[in-house]
């Protein structure tokens, strides 16, 4: 324009004039029209638009985030949760590895709560039976050698000793046996069952030991169960219903390892008379009633 | 708890020869077929008049009958039901010899698994047979080889029942 504008001009003193002034002011104008392009193709293209955000949108968020969580949590909520859907569904693994940490500790939280819950319980237990109940019940517990803890237990969860009874391995004669009082006092079956068990107890553990001579343990019915815990020349059967304390077995093989410790030479000598052996009807009684409801 | 001294007895015999049925008539003093065992076995108890032993001691036993099925063929579960055993009674059926020639490899199973205690040879259902009957021999004989007391008995008209394990009685008594 210019190349073509000023030869003429020369004709027009005020155009040379306009010319002389503004010559520099045009070449400004026309070097802004250039970068107003440049800005504007940046605008418009995606990719440089892009480019050029990216270092100042966190930023920006970060920001905005702060400044009306509200605001924010509102309009990107319903984002977030299409997005998680769709992350769950495609990329299951990585959003498994992600949650893992948060819900272990949410089911931790739980376990916690109903730990608390149980103690609570415990407590609650504790401080209703407490004067002449407590008192007595620590010297029970003295006396027989339990903790108090594990007789508040018992109060704390339904379970019940029914039976106990100690048998001679071999023969598998009855040895000693105490059942709950209140139970039916025909106690004359107890013979019968003691072989019973005993014959039960060959039976699965013939049938049913390929190469390793395992022993039965325990046997289910209805709302009754039967743990057997095994020494070298008798065996102790308990029966008992309901949730067993957590230290129930070590309870029950506490007991038989006192018996059978103090008595092995006569259970190993045992041959049906009893008479000898009466001495051991007392621990299981103390035992059981250990366990009874009050 | 009663002070008397218990007893584990084994029942044995090849199926069919009335060992229910005699341990029934002893225990309950009754006969019928009704019963039928699911486990292969079963376990009863039974209170003996006192016995005066060879050195006028008296005692009295209590008898753990196990009644014990399938003993035809000595497996390992049948001779782990023989262990711990006081005495065994040990029938066969007299109307059938093969029984009485099983009653033989019962006994020497029954001698390895409760070494050195008596047993009895019952032979059963002697209400259906002859008493001249060769079966009758051929038990007896087995009675002298095996230095075993024989009874013949009928679980069905209560005949030797009770003197069976009488007899066995005493012979734990003196053992
Ligand atoms: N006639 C007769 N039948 C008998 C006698 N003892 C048992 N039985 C029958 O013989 C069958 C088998 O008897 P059972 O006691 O079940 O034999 P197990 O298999 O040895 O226990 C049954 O039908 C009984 O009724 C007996 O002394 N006399
Ligand atoms: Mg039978």
């Amino acid at each position: 324009m210019n190349n073509r504008d000023i030869p003429n001009s020369f004709d027009d003193p005020f155009k040379q004039l306009k010319h002389l002034l503004l010559t520099e002011d045009q070449n400004r104008i026309q070097q802004l029209e250039a970068e107003i392009q440049r800005l504007h193709e940046q605008l418009n293209e995606k990719d440089h638009l892009i480019e050029t955000l990216q270092p100042v949108i966190a930023e920006l968020l970060e920001n905005k985030i702060r400044n009306s969580k509200a605001e924010m949590a509102e309009s990107l909520a319903p984002v977030m949760s299409e997005a998680i859907k769709v992350q769950i569904r495609d990329a299951k693994e990585d959003m498994v590895d992600a949650m893992y940490p948060i819900v272990g500790r949410m089911v931790s939280k739980a376990v916690t709560e109903a730990m608390k819950k149980f103690a609570a319980n415990i407590n609650q237990q504790l401080n209703k039976t407490f004067n002449f109940s407590r008192w007595f019940r620590s010297l029970i517990a003295r006396f027989k050698g339990v903790s108090q803890a594990e007789l508040i237990m018992r109060d704390a969860l339904p379970f019940e000793i029914q039976r106990v009874f100690l048998i001679a391995k071999n023969s598998g004669l009855l040895v000693s046996y105490a059942n709950r009082e209140g139970l039916s006092p025909e106690n004359d079956d107890a013979h019968i069952i003691g072989g019973m068990l005993t014959a039960i107890k060959s039976f699965v553990e013939t049938s049913f030991s390929n190469d390793d001579p395992g022993e039965l343990r325990e046997i289910e019915h209805s709302k009754s169960t039967i743990r057997i815990d095994s020494a070298i020349y008798s065996y102790l059967a308990v029966v008992y219903n309901g949730i067993p304390p957590e230290d129930f077995s070590k309870s029950v093989r506490e007991l038989h390892e006192n018996i059978h410790g103090r008595f092995y030479r006569k259970l190993r000598d045992h041959d049906g008379d009893n008479s000898h052996l009466k001495e051991i009807e007392q621990p299981l009684k103390s035992y059981l009633e250990v366990t009874q409801n009050s | 708890m009663n002070s008397m001294n218990q007893k584990k007895i084994c029942i044995l015999g090849m199926f069919g020869v009335g060992k229910t049925s005699l341990v029934e008539r002893f225990v309950y003093n009754k006969f019928d077929d009704e019963y039928k065992s699911t486990i292969g076995i079963k376990v009863c108890q039974k209170l003996l008049s006192p016995i005066e032993t060879d050195q006028h001691k008296i005692v009295q036993f209590n008898f753990l009958l196990w009644d014990i099925e399938g003993a035809e063929v000595i497996t390992p579960q049948i001779q782990n039901y023989m262990i711990g055993a006081h005495g065994a009674l040990i029938v066969s059926d007299l109307t059938r010899p093969d029984s009485i020639s099983v009653a033989n490899n019962i006994v020497e199973a029954y001698q390895q698994t409760a070494p050195g205690t008596p047993f009895v040879l019952a032979g059963n259902k002697f209400d259906l047979i002859a008493a001249e009957s060769e079966n009758i021999q051929q038990l007896e004989e087995l009675g002298e080889t095996l230095k075993a007391p024989v009874l013949l008995t009928s679980a069905k008209e209560n005949n030797n029942v009770e003197a069976a394990f009488e007899k066995l009685g005493l012979l734990i008594a003196s053992s």
